[in-house]
């Protein structure tokens, strides 16, 4: 079972794929957990683009101008926020990280798009993250102290990461273990030491 | 309210690409802020000595289930951990944590971890920095940097092994 191309998935995501090619596309996202995260990226950036058209009450429609506007505007990284699962990719998007560009793409957006928001009780939401370059090297940077006196931190912190020349992404998993939801970050790599790996799982 | 995804998306990363180029130039990684807008070390903190425990697992969907080795670890039961069905508990080592003084620690795959003290902060939580090299010395990781407390963790996780991946549980002790 070969990976779909990223337009396939992304065909996917959106719903328009059919047929045999969706099961197939399904079929590999079951033994793909990669796939799965990339999904969730494209979720990440639908929702960015979203959040954007429903401050402007366009419905998307003035998006490309909105987004084109907030480009270097420092925002608040709203690292846990939860993603709308669309269609039949619910199951799929409902929780799962995101990981890789996409991943870099949907926070880059999110970042420079989302409004500043009341920071969550996660400590991941004292981050501010800026996206370096297209192949998704990063560096995420603690917020201001004034940012983060407010807020409690539960869990340990991400506070900077250089992810190199690999793909990457920073996530909250609960861990479950307290009754303050403290939750575990993670820093997940993209690592093409084996070139095969995630893309054609054994089942 | 129905959107069409499909384009937003397409959008979304032409103006990431656009934006990345054009808010940092280059593209070259900026350091991350040190010493400015941190906390300063504080030297009335209790002298302590912290170390890091390094759980090396190794995550396959061999259907073994979770080495009871490795404990209770909730995180594993979630996604994206929840993905591979076999946790296999490869290596446990306990790293000193000293300021100015890295200590390395080899990987199943050859490659080296190395954690390092950056500070200790006046409410006894510990500001650590970790990085994985190549064998030849480049490097794979060049900085993770963390703020946590005693007892506390976070998850290094996706280096390709043996079929799997490595998932790397790093907890705070002192």
């Amino acid at each position: 079972m070969s990976a779909p191309s990223d337009e396939s998935l992304m065909r996917y995501f959106d719903g328009e794929v059919e047929g045999d090619e969706a099961r197939e596309i399904e079929a590999w996202l079951e033994t793909s957990p990669r796939g799965r995260l990339l999904l969730l990226g494209y979720g990440r950036i639908g929702d960015a683009v979203r959040a954007i058209g429903e401050d402007l009450g366009t419905g998307g429609a003035d998006v490309a101008d909105a987004v084109m506007s907030r480009i270097g505007e420092p925002v608040k990284l709203e690292a846990n926020a939860p993603v709308k699962p669309r269609g039949r990719l619910r199951r799929w998007t409902a929780a799962v990280p995101a990981i890789g560009l996409a991943v870099a793409a949907a926070a880059a957006v999110a970042l420079y798009l989302r409004p500043p928001t009341v920071p969550s009780h996660t400590a991941s939401a004292t981050s501010v993250a800026r996206v370096l370059s297209g192949n998704a090297s990063s560096v995420i940077e603690t917020a201001p102290p004034a940012a983060v006196a407010a807020v409690p931190e539960a869990g340990a912190t991400i506070e900077a990461v250089d992810f190199g020349g690999i793909a990457g992404s920073i996530f909250m998993v609960p861990s479950d273990q307290s009754p303050d939801d403290t939750e575990t970050p993670v820093v997940w790599l993209m690592d093409d030491a084996e070139p095969n790996e995630g893309r054609m799982t054994p089942l | 309210m129905s959107f069409p995804v499909r384009g937003v998306s397409f959008l979304a990363l032409a103006t990431f690409t656009f934006g990345a180029e054009t808010a940092f130039g280059d593209g070259k990684p900026d350091a991350p802020p040190k010493g400015k807008d941190a906390p300063p070390a504080t030297s009335a903190a209790p002298a302590r000595a912290y170390s890091t425990e390094v759980l090396v697992l190794h995550a396959t969907n061999a259907k073994k289930g979770i080495d009871p080795r490795i404990g209770d670890m909730p995180e594993l039961r979630k996604i994206p951990f929840s993905s591979y069905d076999s946790y296999e508990l490869l290596q446990r080592v306990r790293l000193p944590l000293k300021k100015d003084e890295p200590k390395t620690f080899e990987l199943p795959n050859g490659r080296v971890l190395q954690t390092k003290l950056v500070e200790v902060l006046p409410d006894g939580s510990v500001r650590l920095s970790a990085s994985i090299n190549q064998p030849g010395g480049k490097t794979f990781l060049p900085l993770l940097e963390v703020k946590a407390k005693v007892g506390q963790a976070f998850i290094v996780a996706g280096q390709s092994y043996k079929g799997g991946i490595l998932v790397l549980v790093v907890h705070v002790l002192a």
